[in-house]
């Protein structure tokens, strides 16, 4: 089920917030677990069994981490915990991927002697529950959690549904304490929730799904238009469309969160208009960012340890977190260039100390680098995504949409055009101003949200495509 | 609180009105602005717009066979040929038809033809999307006939194409198909390259609950009101790769149709044809389809389903 289907808005969420108001706290995480179940179970029902044996070993790890009084036991209850639930990530995200490879460097083919892939599918955000469930783990160790007793709850704490597939991935500390604290319907919480849902909502279904049709269509034929101007368009748009996919799904997890009257973590503060690669990443994804700093750069001695050690770390985890995101060479280099962009921007930063740049010229600098990056990530193949950005700067002379006007009209891309610059200027102020409870009910913030919903029911993509981010 | 949300619902009530009426009058080269936001707002005109119109022509009153189906049909039954062969066939093929589609059309726009040709492919009876609903309620003859798409459809994007349809005052520009010929018919004298656009291949055929459901409506309807259907799939370019997910194609069709006694003329596995009878890798080209219907006209005498 997706949040930008019809059942889910006008079925789903409607009963599921209703009927946990009228039941007594006590057994409300019980509908909470229920849903979340139903909710997963949309996808693939059979599925429920992977997640609930994450959900086990995880469970007993941290009773018995706690328990213990031995140092050396709980190492290694830590230790199992992880290699078990990185186990099922392995073998369902990332066994074919390894496989694939060996057998491409052993030259090896089809029926003589070439170790077998398995079909699988990839269980629905898979790395999203793992990596939470290992945080909790991580957290009760680590003695900043205490463990959860209560079965139910716990399991909860990784199945939530708002946040089930695509996070954001959460902390046990920020929210194991809210699903036993008794909460009492407020109107604050009902209105925020659905202005934060309406905000979701538009930059999906107004923002990303207009942009993904011209997108797709580049990228999937970039070698027909022989035109930088539309290449460029293409990643322009699929650079915007990413954002408004994943970070209004992240809005809109949110919204039904808070409209339950639990609050889940930002996991986006407006990362295009950074002046830095390093603040591009405290911005961007932030439940993932501070996931992989606190559990796998910090204990790798962080920034604590030699220069040349520090980047060696560094540019380990940004590949590791290309990992995460999907079993592809791409991904992974993707990650890898992000590291160089970051390593880079250090040693340039002592460079550049005589002379600053303007901060709007390195805002475009930032997202052009982004940009550029994010061509691997949509890519099919590194050679691909080479090739796409080879040909984006072969004809930097023609202006020209080239033959993309074959299929797409000049009058429509120029419309999408002005609506990205226009969700551009508007972005940051609507998203402040509607996460501010003082204007609540302000005539401004009504004609305001009139005119989101309008946009969104005239000219919304209701063609129920899934998010980006549901296949990591 | 309760006056601000009032005053809320009044402002919505305002607003979204307005904001139809302004989308689809302020118009951009005589069209309207609508389309160009929504990748899902049809523009009436085109193939269908060009039936419609013949609908109401002595070419459909003349007619003693009809044909129904995506572009497939419109596509590939030339009534040329047909006149040729002494059958006055009638096209009423639109762009992209769900099999939901063409039950309607079959219920509402048949005017008790009784000879029907329905044409089907893997792709009609695997999905059903709005595509077809989209552009039949912006084209469709009549306002009511909309409507009902509208009813039975439930979907915003068709909500909103009603809406640009009943709203819209100004005088549109409507694009006409330069290679329509007549009785809904569309030629094109291209060839297939599989360099340009390649075939993919499929696997694994499943006729899905609501498309049987879908086909049984469309089946009881004829045996109700003494219609003689057949259904039809007329050859595709040949993919080696492909052959498993046809024959599983086929044989689930035959047997459904076997079931429910109308006859299915399957072409995609016994008429190979190479791409020069194809203008893409969907839909014949007119030397596809003339050898193709002379074909088809020869089976159907055969089973005198026409003489």
């Amino acid at each position: 089920m997706l949040f930008n289907s019809f059942e889910f808005l006008f079925v789903f969420f409607p009963i599921i917030t209703i009927v946990y108001y009228l039941l007594p706290h006590t057994i409300r995480w019980l509908w909470l677990l229920i849903a979340s179940c139903i909710f997963y179970m949309f996808f693939i029902p059979e599925y429920i069994l992977i997640l609930f044996t994450a959900i086990v070993i995880d469970y007993f790890a941290g009773i018995y981490i706690e328990n213990t009084e031995s140092v050396k036991k709980k190492k290694l209850f830590l230790t199992v915990s992880i290699l078990s639930t990185c186990m099922i990530l392995l073998v369902f995200k990332y066994y074919n991927f390894f496989i694939d490879n060996i057998n491409a460097l052993l030259h090896l083919q089809k029926g003589s002697g070439a170790f077998s892939a398995l079909s699988l599918i990839l269980p629905i955000g898979l790395s999203f529950h793992t990596f939470q469930s290992l945080s909790y783990v991580i957290e009760v160790y680590r003695g900043k959690q205490k463990s959860e007793r209560h079965f139910g709850i716990y399991s909860l704490y990784v199945m939530f549904y708002p946040q089930l597939v695509a996070g954001p991935i959460e902390r046990p500390q920020n929210v194991l304490y809210q699903f036993h604290k008794k909460i009492k319907f407020s109107y604050e919480n009902l209105f925020m929730g659905l202005r934060l849902i309406l905000w979701g909502l538009f930059k999906k279904v107004v923002i990303a799904d207009s942009l993904s049709p011209v997108a797709d269509k580049i990228f999937m034929n970039y070698g027909y238009y022989s035109s930088s101007y539309t290449l460029y368009i293409g990643a322009l748009f699929f650079t915007i469309q990413i954002y408004c996919d994943f970070s209004g799904y992240s809005d809109i997890a949110l919204g039904t969160s808070r409209v339950l009257g639990i609050n889940l973590m930002e996991n986006f503060k407006f990362p295009y208009i950074s002046t830095s690669i390093k603040e591009f990443w405290s911005r961007w994804h932030i439940s993932l960012s501070t996931w992989f700093r606190d559990y796998i750069y910090i204990p790798m001695g962080g920034s604590r340890i030699s220069e040349s050690r520090t980047i060696v770390n560094q540019v380990s985890v940004f590949m590791i977190s290309g990992l995460w995101h999907g079993a592809n060479l791409t991904f992974i280099f993707w990650g890898f260039l992000h590291s160089c962009y970051l390593v880079a921007e250090i040693f340039i930063s002592k460079l550049t100390t005589l002379f600053k740049l303007p901060n709007l010229l390195k805002k475009v600098i930032i997202f052009h680098l982004v940009l550029l990056a994010w061509i691997f990530f949509r890519a099919d193949t590194i050679t691909i995504g080479s090739n796409y950005i080879y040909e984006m700067f072969r004809y930097p002379l023609n202006f020209s949409l080239g033959s993309l006007t074959n299929e797409i009209s000049f009058g429509k891309v120029f419309i999408k055009i002005l609506l990205l610059l226009f969700f551009l200027m508007i972005d940051r102020r609507i998203s402040l101003y509607i996460r501010e409870p003082d204007n609540l009910f302000s005539a401004r913030a009504g004609i305001l949200l009139n005119i989101l919903l309008i946009l969104l029911l005239l000219i919304g993509q209701w063609t129920h495509v899934s998010f980006i981010y549901f296949q990591f | 609180m309760v006056k601000r949300i009032a005053i809320n619902v009044l402002i919505f009530l305002f607003g979204f009105p307005s904001a139809v009426l302004l989308l689809s009058n302020i118009s951009y080269k005589n069209v309207p602005i609508w389309p160009y936001l929504n990748f899902n707002m049809e523009l009436p005109g085109g193939q269908a717009h060009q039936m419609f119109l013949d609908l109401h022509s002595k070419k459909f009153t003349e007619a003693d066979l009809l044909v129904i189906g995506s572009s497939h049909a419109y596509r590939g039954y030339d009534p040329r040929i047909f006149d040729s062969a002494g059958v006055k066939l009638f096209n009423m093929g639109t762009s992209g038809q769900s099999i939901k589609d063409t039950y309607f059309l079959l219920r509402e726009k048949s005017a008790n033809k009784n000879k029907i040709i329905i044409d089907i492919y893997p792709g009609t009876v695997t999905t059903i999307t709005d595509e077809s609903a989209l552009n039949l309620i912006q084209n469709i003859d009549s306002l009511g006939a909309a409507i009902n798409i509208c009813a039975e459809n439930k979907t915003l994007n068709s909500f909103n194409n009603l809406l640009s349809r009943m709203f819209c005052f100004r005088k549109i520009k409507i694009q006409l198909d330069t290679n329509y010929i007549y009785s809904g018919y569309v030629t094109t004298n291209t060839f297939y390259d599989r360099n340009k656009a390649t075939l993919k291949s499929k696997n694994g055929f499943f006729l899905t609950f609501s498309i049987k459901e879908q086909l049984d409506k469309i089946c009881n309807y004829a045996a109700v009101n003494d219609m003689c259907l057949v259904f039809v799939c007329h050859p595709l370019p040949y993919l080696k790769s492909n052959s498993n997910y046809y024959k599983s194609f086929g044989t689930t069709m035959n047997k459904y149709f076997e079931t429910k006694n109308v006859p299915f003329f399957n072409y995609l596995d016994k008429l190979i044809l190479d791409d020069t009878y194809f203008q893409d890798e969907n839909h014949l080209n007119q030397k596809g389809v003339t050898y193709f219907n002379k074909l088809l006209c020869i089976d159907l005498k055969k089973i005198n389903f026409i003489k």
